[in-house]
């Protein structure tokens, strides 16, 4: 049996008197895209850094391909692209990327270069001179150039531009192709909803759900608009929220929708349209359930 | 709701608040320190053995032009003087560049720039809380003195000195924060304008004939000032009206820049240069070369000027009995030599060959807080490692800086007609490098153990344990106090035997607490 790619443990992580990492337990299989979604301050930062070793937990265990996360073999298998990326200013961005490489020790040449090509950066530069987007590229071109098993990206999109956003989900979906296994901590919602197979939530260190896109928009149901007459549909079987609009209602149906459209068949109707939930309203829903909870 | 410009004002006095402090604690404890080092050397009455030395050409460029040292007074503004002037320009300075060029650098200036605040009136209520900084050290060193039974007239000129090389030392970090980014550079380059009219000063003070170079550096400005001595007070227009001009020259210079941006511009481009970087060994130096060629570069032409001065001081002892009489008496007997000149010189270099170890290893500290090392930590080279890298590349830079000074002083003193073998030199410097093991340990115990505050404590702890070990002797502390002081085991080598077994302990005592030090680094969380 394989390890998983990433694998962690009841993972606490205490600064002083506030616990920032509340007994997390999470697994990253190889070739999954895992999105870590959570509100500021909710702890994704701090997880990722533990399973860099660069924090040490206060208890719990991470494991990077069966190796504790710090270890020579846990870093030479992953690779980090941080939020803000700080770096050297004085070098030039090839410098950086040659730096990064050889630090790194196993870096992919040609791949850089189809890297450096693809998010346009201009690596002449120092990085003193780059916008806090071109800094990025410049960290996730050093990432994804190492071919790494586990790809730990903590808000690498941001500062950049929608057609870079969109080089970067391509080479996401290289990577997963290869079998790398990604864990994206980020606040695009979409972007995560177009990337990952799972998502798991976090809110004050602790995560309150680790699940499949498709269970959670089914948890959450589908939304239609229904014009007409409708109607109370409070009762229906399914039903879970009733929001009036100018010409109709707004109906959130939570499993198989069959009463639900047995009762529209009574009502006088013009049209229905229905949707999936997105992530974004996914995550919102939870988030208040959890802080309800 | 508090109005917008007290805002920027308290902003800004909080981040010069700590320096400030601990600048105006240093000084007023070094004047207290040189006015009881008078009183304990006889007052006036013991210090006429000293005056033919105050005269001495080469004892006046390093020490400045006085008259007679009859007041504590006098005997503060000649032995510390050109120390704590020094002092206090490159502290100004460095605070100057990280009150303005530091905040554009990482653009929290542009959260200041809001609403009625424009670039120009942030930058005006900045230099404003510098000016105020400055005063508040001035103010303290004259009330010193005062305290110390001083006049009034000489304290307070003695304290618009102080103001007048603060307010100087802030002008040019201002100034080269708008010519120069980042604020490394910005602050390379005003320490380098400092240490430059410093030099001048030194030729100016000299010889009579280049007495007039005095009126093109502010360290000469002050100089005419002449506290307790011959109060001149014209000499205060250039020395504080001076800084003024430059002030309004800075902020008319800032409405002429983009924010952020600086007058002269390196090129934003450059091929690639992939020397160095193949490992974090080689990385260790490349990343610090440039600070290491300003460090070798100053301390060669310091090496320089001191060996060209060795004939001129020699000269001077064998000429006069009751100079050497004294000497003696103050436990430097061995200067009426030029060897022993040499080896108490070189005895004295080694608080800047400490220094550059300890700054060398506490980047790895500031390099960590900024969030450099996250990526080359995580998936890179172990941290011991790392920390060990940086570690070669520092002992390799201070053997190397070691060298170059031991050529330019042998050079400096071949010059002035002194026949000395280079030997005699190298044996010289390489034993003022005897704490280098030591200062290692301390270096490694900061980073591991306070790594956001580890250059100013250590910064601290070395310009303490200086101070201690230059004056301790001559106010009589206890030897078990003196014992305790690092420096206390740097003898004057090779006049005197190096002082193997002292060198030793400490060494062991370094040894410990950069073990302890370790021990933390590889164990705590990487900050940042």
């Amino acid at each position: 049996m394989t390890s998983p790619a990433l694998d962690i443990q009841h993972l606490v992580k205490d600064y002083g008197t506030t616990r920032a990492v509340n007994d997390v337990t999470l697994s990253l299989e190889p070739g999954e895209v895992l999105g870590f979604l959570g509100p500021n301050g909710a702890g994704k930062s701090t997880t990722l850094r533990l399973a860099l070793g660069l924090l040490r937990p206060t208890s719990g265990t991470v494991t990077v391909l069966g190796h504790p996360a710090g270890t020579d073999e846990a870093r030479a298998r992953v690779a980090y692209v941080a939020g803000d990326v700080s770096l050297w200013p004085q070098l030039t961005g090839e410098d950086t990327l040659t730096l990064l490489a050889s630090l790194h020790g196993s870096t992919d040449a040609a791949y850089t270069k189809e890297l450096v090509d693809r998010f346009e950066l201009d690596t002449r530069k120092r990085l003193r001179a780059y916008s806090k987007g071109n800094r990025q590229k410049v960290a996730l071109i050093g990432a994804f150039a190492t071919r790494a098993e586990v790809l730990l990206l903590d808000e690498p999109t941001s500062g950049l531009d929608p057609l870079m956003e969109r080089v970067f989900r391509e080479c996401i979906v290289d990577a997963r192709s290869r079998g790398q296994a990604i864990l994206l901590s980020s606040h695009m919602l979409s972007e995560v909803e177009h990337l990952c197979n799972r998502v798991a939530m976090i809110r004050s260190g602790k995560l309150f759900t680790v699940a499949d896109v498709a269970d959670l928009q089914k948890r959450v149901g589908v939304e239609f608009d229904v014009v007409g007459e409708v109607g109370d549909l409070a009762g229906v079987q399914g039903v879970t929220h009733v929001e009036e609009l100018p010409d109709g209602v707004r109906v959130r149906v939570v499993g198989a929708p069959t009463a639900f459209l047995a009762a529209l068949a009574t009502r006088n109707i013009t049209a229905v349209h229905g949707r999936e939930a997105s992530l974004e309203e996914i995550f919102l829903n939870y988030y208040d359930e959890s802080m309800t909870a | 709701m508090s109005r917008p410009l007290t805002t920027v004002r308290a902003v800004v006095w909080r981040e010069a608040r700590s320096s400030t402090i601990i600048i105006t604690v240093l000084i007023a404890a070094v004047i207290e320190v040189g006015l009881r080092s008078f009183v304990a050397s006889g007052g006036a009455v013991g210090m006429l053995a000293l005056q033919p030395l105050v005269q001495n050409p080469a004892v006046a460029a390093l020490y400045g032009r006085v008259a007679n040292l009859d007041t504590g007074g006098v005997f503060v503004v000649w032995k510390m003087g050109a120390f704590m002037l020094l002092m206090v320009a490159v502290w100004s300075a460095l605070l100057a560049t990280r009150l303005t060029r530091a905040h554009e650098d990482d653009g929290s200036w542009d959260v200041l720039v809001i609403g009625r605040r424009d670039r120009g009136s942030v930058l005006r209520t900045t230099t404003l809380i510098l000016a105020l900084s400055v005063v508040v050290v001035a103010m303290v060193s004259g009330l010193v003195l005062l305290a110390g039974g001083q006049s009034a007239a000489g304290s307070a000129y003695f304290a618009l000195g102080v103001l007048a090389t603060g307010w100087s030392g802030a002008a040019i970090g201002l100034l080269a924060a708008q010519f120069v980014a980042p604020r490394r550079s910005a602050s390379q380059a005003a320490i380098a304008i400092i240490i430059a009219a410093f030099f001048v000063r030194m030729v100016a003070d000299s010889t009579v004939s280049t007495e007039w170079l005095r009126d093109v550096t502010f360290f000469g400005w002050v100089e005419k000032i002449g506290a307790f001595q011959h109060a001149n007070p014209l000499a205060l227009v250039p020395a504080l009206v001076g800084p003024m001009v430059i002030a309004v020259v800075v902020v008319i210079l800032q409405g002429r820049r983009d924010a952020g941006g600086a007058l002269w511009t390196h090129p934003d481009s450059a091929p690639p240069q992939p020397f160095l970087l193949g490992s974090a060994w080689t990385f260790a130096w490349r990343e610090r070369s440039s600070v290491w060629r300003w460090w070798t570069g100053g301390l060669a032409i310091f090496g320089g000027i001191l060996g060209y001065l060795t004939h001129a001081l020699v000269s001077l002892a064998q000429t006069d009995p009751g100079y050497v009489a004294l000497l003696k008496r103050f436990g430097y007997g061995a200067m009426v030599t030029g060897v022993g000149f040499v080896a108490l010189v070189t005895a004295a270099i080694s608080v800047a060959f400490t220094y550059l170890v300890f700054t060398w290893i506490a980047t790895v500290a500031s390099d960590e807080v900024k969030g450099r090392l996250d990526v080359a930590l995580a998936t890179g080279p172990r941290r011991l490692t790392w920390l060990a890298s940086v570690l070669a590349s520092g002992l390799l830079a201070v053997v190397v800086a070691a060298g170059v000074t031991t050529l330019s002083m042998w050079l400096g003193v071949r010059l002035s007609g002194t026949p000395m073998s280079l030997s005699t030199v190298f044996k010289a410097i390489a034993s003022s490098l005897g704490l280098v093991p030591f200062i290692v340990g301390v270096a490694l115990w900061l980073v591991g153990r306070l790594p956001r505050s580890s250059f100013v404590v250590g910064s601290v702890f070395i310009l303490v344990a200086y101070v201690v070990q230059a004056l301790g002797p001559i106010l009589k502390w206890p030897n078990w106090a003196l014992a305790c002081d690092p420096f206390h085991y740097i003898r004057a080598v090779p006049v005197q035997p190096v002082d193997l077994t002292g060198l030793a302990w400490v060494s062991v005592v370094g040894a410990g607490i950069g073990a302890l030090g370790l021990w933390r680094y590889s164990r705590r969380d990487v900050v940042g």
